[in-house]
């Protein structure tokens, strides 16, 4: 598989997770609970499973730069 | 809180910027269980996103259905200021009383006040911002003040439309001490071209032929001028001298905020801190005034500012 397009589904999957979250407020209490990354990370890609969403820890954290970016970026 | 039970999905959730795309967006950040107590609005949206849900799940609602939300807490008061004029303390003053709600600086009024799009609608995202930015975060709230960035002074014709009944505090200090600092550490709006020159009455050619002496008097300048040109009823101005004793005797008064002793006692607390790293008691030494004046700065002074100056301490 081409790695561009990879990328481009992992951007779309997590998206989609993203969406879902948003609109359950169950999901997002359970998550907010949690405070360190590693085990924010590891409920994310099991809560993303149980919807039927494949997400790896890799995925995720690549969510967490793309993000950060996007705030320190913000002047630009 | 918990968010299961409150009667709002936004409930917990802060705007902290908007997106100029073809439908303009708001972009929310979940703050819950911060208070907004840092010296600046971005230091406490940076202290939320160290949070993973904070960081990776914040929400966009289309800006043109934000004054469809249930209404925020009414301004009590806005603070304008020149800069490097203890605007910052005053609303740490404020700040350190939990029932106030004190923005400084938020980004997303910025962002609305930056907008080029038909008045009516700038009045109409402005009230819709800055009541999204109220919603009751404790319950208890009795107070909401936003200190606003200094170039937001220019804008004071856009704001008082919004706002023609909530009073303001116009601050302001002797401008060869202003500029001394803003030479040393520029804020945004000395920098030339980080904010359209238009807005400062100036045009991209002419700065950036302008010796830097010129460029930040003349902003300077335009930042009094505006304050001078919008003075009316609603309006308290306060020199640098007078602070912070005038944030007890006039300021609280001016926004109708009643404050007992303990508070009061709180409020003096923050000015021995140092109101933009309160980790740090404040100095008199740090916020030393035109002992670094060149004769180029002392010169634009006189020609730019100093007749406006002259009219604001007249006041």
């Amino acid at each position: 598989m081409n790695p561009e397009h990879a990328s481009t589904s992992t951007v779309e999957s997590f998206e989609a997770f993203r969406r879902l979250v948003l609109a359950e407020p169950a999901l997002q209490a359970r998550l907010r609970s949690i405070r360190e990354w590693p085990p924010f990370v590891d409920a994310v890609v099991d809560t993303a499973a149980q919807y039927g969403i494949t997400l790896t820890e890799a995925d995720v954290l690549a969510a967490r730069d793309a993000s950060r970016r996007s705030w320190l970026e913000r002047w630009i | 809180m918990d968010l299961s039970a409150s009667p709002s999905p936004f409930d917990g959730w802060t705007p902290i910027r908007v997106h100029w795309r073809r439908e303009p967006a708001v972009e929310w950040c979940w703050t819950d269980g911060l208070s907004f107590d840092d010296p600046f609005f971005a230091q406490t949206i940076e202290r939320a996103l160290r949070r993973p849900f904070s960081l990776l799940f914040r929400r966009e609602t289309p800006l043109d259905t934000l004054d469809e939300l249930e209404p925020g807490l009414e301004p009590s008061g806005f603070v304008f200021h020149v800069s490097r004029c203890r605007s910052t303390l005053v609303a740490q003053m404020l700040a350190s009383v939990p029932q106030h709600l004190v923005l400084s600086e938020p980004i997303p009024v910025d962002h609305i006040l930056g907008a080029v799009a038909p008045e009516a609608d700038r009045v109409r995202w402005l009230r819709a911002m800055i009541s999204a930015l109220g919603r009751r975060r404790r319950g208890d709230e009795r107070g909401y003040v936003l200190k606003l960035d200094a170039w937001h002074t220019r804008h004071l014709a856009t704001i008082r439309r919004a706002f023609p009944s909530v009073p303001w505090v116009f601050l302001f200090r002797e401008p060869v001490e202003v500029l001394v600092s803003q030479l040393r550490h520029r804020g945004a709006q000395m920098v030339p071209g980080a904010i359209d020159p238009a807005v400062f009455e100036l045009d991209s050619d002419s700065i950036a032929r302008m010796p830097q002496e010129e460029y930040c008097a003349r902003v300077l300048a335009a930042i009094c001028r505006a304050a001078l040109e919008h003075r009316d009823e609603q309006a308290l101005f306060l020199d640098y001298r007078e602070l912070p004793g005038a944030v007890f005797e006039r300021v609280l008064g001016a926004f109708g905020l009643e404050c007992d002793a303990a508070e009061r006692a709180t409020m003096e607390a923050a000015t021995r801190l140092d109101a933009k790293n309160p980790v740090l008691p404040f100095t008199a030494v740090r916020d030393a005034g035109d002992g670094e004046a060149s004769y180029e700065l002392r010169q634009a002074v006189e020609r730019w500012v100093r007749p406006l100056y002259d009219e604001l301490l007249a006041c």
